[in-house]
């Protein structure tokens, strides 16, 4: 699908220049700089890479250059995804859908149930614009089809790091000796 | 004009045989006994001439029948063509008793949809008919081969001939050598006609035909030749009016009996299909409106809306692993679950490259020198260490908890120093300038042995990637420091270390 060797590549590619130009080697970082450096620079290079057709890519890099203006005042969660808010909302969700028995419906219960079907999914949509980045202004239609749009991505950006990931931790013997 | 005496009790005997057996196999909602009492019993054995008559019980004249059918293509449109002058006779005669009034009220439906489409101008097939429209003459004569010929939505009235035919083939036991003959007799019409709709409807006619011979096998070809009708009908739906068509499908239906049941439950989908108006298949001349809802822009863009929605949700299931939930709450939540897993990766990815691997790529992939780059690298990672251990070896006097948590914090682990030896033996190669920096072992670090063992693992793990050049000289010491930690060791111990470490700081200095 989307996940092609040519986007993989292109996020690579991206990735490390972004790295480098960052200068993530040779300054001097606590290591949280650094990991929020590298996160910064895979975020950029998808968003670079994937181009400005869909919308989450447009806002991801807006949210990227915001979030480095930002960063001379410590903006701690500003950019970060994973706020302890919504991890409540999404438990809430989920720990509610469990806890919902069948029950031998009647017209009244199975109205209820409709209902109730509908504001779940209303919660789980909301849920999810949280997630997508440039959810908020989008209609459902459109933000089931960005969704998977960034799902790919994410998954071609995953594959890339990983793949980066495993050549640094391979022995670097060839390299050094050249040294 | 040839029914015999014997053929009549022949006609009768199977018929009172199958309606038993019609009775006894009622399944729910397909079996109208009365309408079938009316249709079996009220029809005249005459009312099936020829085509009864070889399927008068006698296999071999049945099969004779068939064979001379299968030779005689116009032969057969004389033979229709008869049928149909019978049962307009039928019809005329003011049909049987009083149950013969929904067998004559679909009958009559059939023959004003007949004249419909007369006039509806469907010349072709009457041409194609003409010998048989010349045999019948009027509208008796072309009810059967017009309604075999229906290409224009009639085929609800052809529908129900094919009960008609269901029932009456159901009437008629045949041995299993007729479906063979069926079959084979399909394909040979289809050769002749030009028309590709033609093509269709006259293989349906001979199937309908052949159903008046064919037995039980008849039934079922019946109950698939209705199902390959439904999707014609509905794409001719829309010059056919709903209301005839939807009373006689019900009428058929309610005839539906054992082999019937199949096309029954073809007519039952065609009138749901007919209420729940023209859905994909049928060509937008203008849109159909649903049962109930009025065909006003709103519904339509919300309909629209909806199916789009159903496409993406079905794309996502496909992307989405473990995604076999057919509730769209639940597709949502595994939606939600996987994207943020994915973003989850992509972050301790991030993390994990921040830790080790980043900065030799990034000194690597940089066109000065590389030792350069790494020498720079180095002893600030080194300071930065020194930084942490320092922070850790405090909090470790304080709360062990604390500590942990801050090594966490960091991104780093406590792992025994054998281990880490082994791993960064395994994946790294010493490096002078690293060795540099990890030479000096914190001798200024008098506290607890711990700290030490523990700045030894923390060195080690976070410089995993970075090259282990503390890991050749260091084994010796390590080891004694790991030794010395398992031991819970006395402060004599750590002295012991501290020296050693000296030592090997001092020989590791190039």
């Amino acid at each position: 699908m989307q996940g092609s060797k040519q986007f993989k590549r292109a996020i690579l590619k991206n990735l490390v220049l972004g790295l480098r130009k960052r200068g993530v080697a040779s300054r001097d970082m606590s290591f949280h700089e650094r990991k929020s450096a590298v996160r910064h620079a895979a975020d950029a290079a998808l968003a670079a890479a994937r181009g400005t057709a869909p919308c989450w890519s447009r806002s991801l890099a807006a949210e990227l250059s915001r979030g480095q203006d930002a960063q001379l005042r410590p903006a701690t969660s500003a950019s970060e995804e994973y706020t302890p808010r919504k991890m409540t909302m999404c438990k809430r969700i989920s720990r509610r859908r469990r806890s919902i028995r069948a029950r031998p419906k009647s017209k009244a219960t199975a109205k209820a149930a409709d209902v109730l079907a509908r504001v779940m999914v209303r919660r789980r949509t909301r849920a999810l614009r949280d997630i997508v980045p440039g959810g908020r202004g989008m209609d459902e239609c459109t933000l089931l089809g960005e969704t998977l749009d960034y799902a790919v991505s994410l998954k071609a950006q995953v594959d890339t790091m990983q793949l980066l990931l495993r050549a640094l931790q391979a022995p670097k013997n060839p390299m050094l000796m050249q040294q | 004009m040839q029914p015999t005496a014997r053929e009549m009790q022949a006609m009768a005997a199977a018929g009172q045989i199958s309606l038993d057996d019609l009775r006894a196999a009622a399944r729910a909602g397909g079996v109208h006994d009365d309408f079938l009492d009316q249709m079996l019993g009220g029809l005249p054995p005459s009312a099936w001439p020829d085509l009864s008559g070889p399927a008068g019980g006698k296999a071999a004249e049945g099969g004779e029948g068939m064979q001379q059918q299968q030779q005689q293509y116009g032969g057969l449109y004389d033979e229709s063509a008869l049928l149909a002058s019978r049962l307009r006779q039928h019809q005329i005669s003011g049909g049987p008793g009083g149950g013969g009034a929904e067998t004559a009220a679909a009958k009559q439906m059939v023959m004003q949809q007949l004249a419909d489409l007369r006039q509806q101008g469907h010349h072709m097939m009457l041409q194609g008919m003409g010998r048989s429209t010349a045999g019948g003459g009027g509208d008796g004569g072309m009810l059967l081969p017009l309604s075999l010929g229906s290409g224009a939505g009639a085929g609800g009235d052809v529908q129900a001939l094919l009960k008609a035919a269901a029932n009456s083939a159901v009437l008629i036991p045949r041995p299993p050598l007729f479906s063979l003959k069926l079959i084979h007799l399909l394909p040979f019409p289809l050769s002749v006609e030009a028309s590709g709709i033609f093509c269709e409807k006259s293989a349906f006619l001979f199937g309908v035909c052949l159903l008046f011979q064919g037995g039980e096998a008849g039934g079922v070809f019946g109950g698939s030749f209705a199902g390959s009708l439904q999707q014609q009908q509905q794409q001719h739906f829309q010059p056919h009016t709903q209301h005839q068509s939807a009373p006689m499908s019900s009428q058929g239906f309610g005839g539906g009996g054992g082999g019937g049941g199949a096309s029954g439950g073809g007519a039952s989908q065609q009138q749901a299909g007919a209420a729940g108006g023209g859905a994909p298949a049928p060509p937008r001349q203008r849109v159909r409106a649903r049962r109930g809802q009025a065909t006003d822009p709103h519904s339509i863009a919300e309909r629209l809306r909806r199916e789009r929605i159903a496409e993406r949700m079905k794309a996502l299931q496909e992307l989405v692993p473990n995604a076999n939930k057919t509730d769209k709450a639940s597709m949502l939540d595994e939606i939600i679950d996987y994207v943020k897993f994915l973003q989850l990766q992509v972050l301790s990815m991030s993390r994990l490259g921040g830790a080790a691997a980043v900065a030799p790529l990034v000194a690597d992939m940089s066109s000065e020198g590389r030792g350069g780059g790494a020498a720079a690298a180095a002893p600030a990672g080194s300071d930065g260490m020194a930084v942490t251990e320092q922070q850790v070896a405090k909090l470790m006097e304080e709360d062990m908890g604390t500590a942990m948590q801050y090594l966490q914090g960091k991104g780093l682990c406590l792992m025994p120093i054998s281990l880490a030896s082994a791993i960064s033996t395994a994946t790294c190669h010493m490096r002078p300038p690293v060795a540099a920096g990890a030479g000096p072992l914190q001798p200024g670090l008098g506290g607890a042995t711990a700290a030490h063992h523990m700045a030894a693992a923390m060195r080690l793990t976070a410089m995993n990637g970075g090259g282990g050049d503390a890991v050749p000289p260091s084994p010796s010491m390590s080891v004694l420091t790991a030794q010395s930690a398992m031991a819970n060791g006395a402060g004599a111990d750590g002295e012991a270390s501290q020296q050693q470490s000296k030592d090997a700081a001092s020989v590791s200095k190039p």
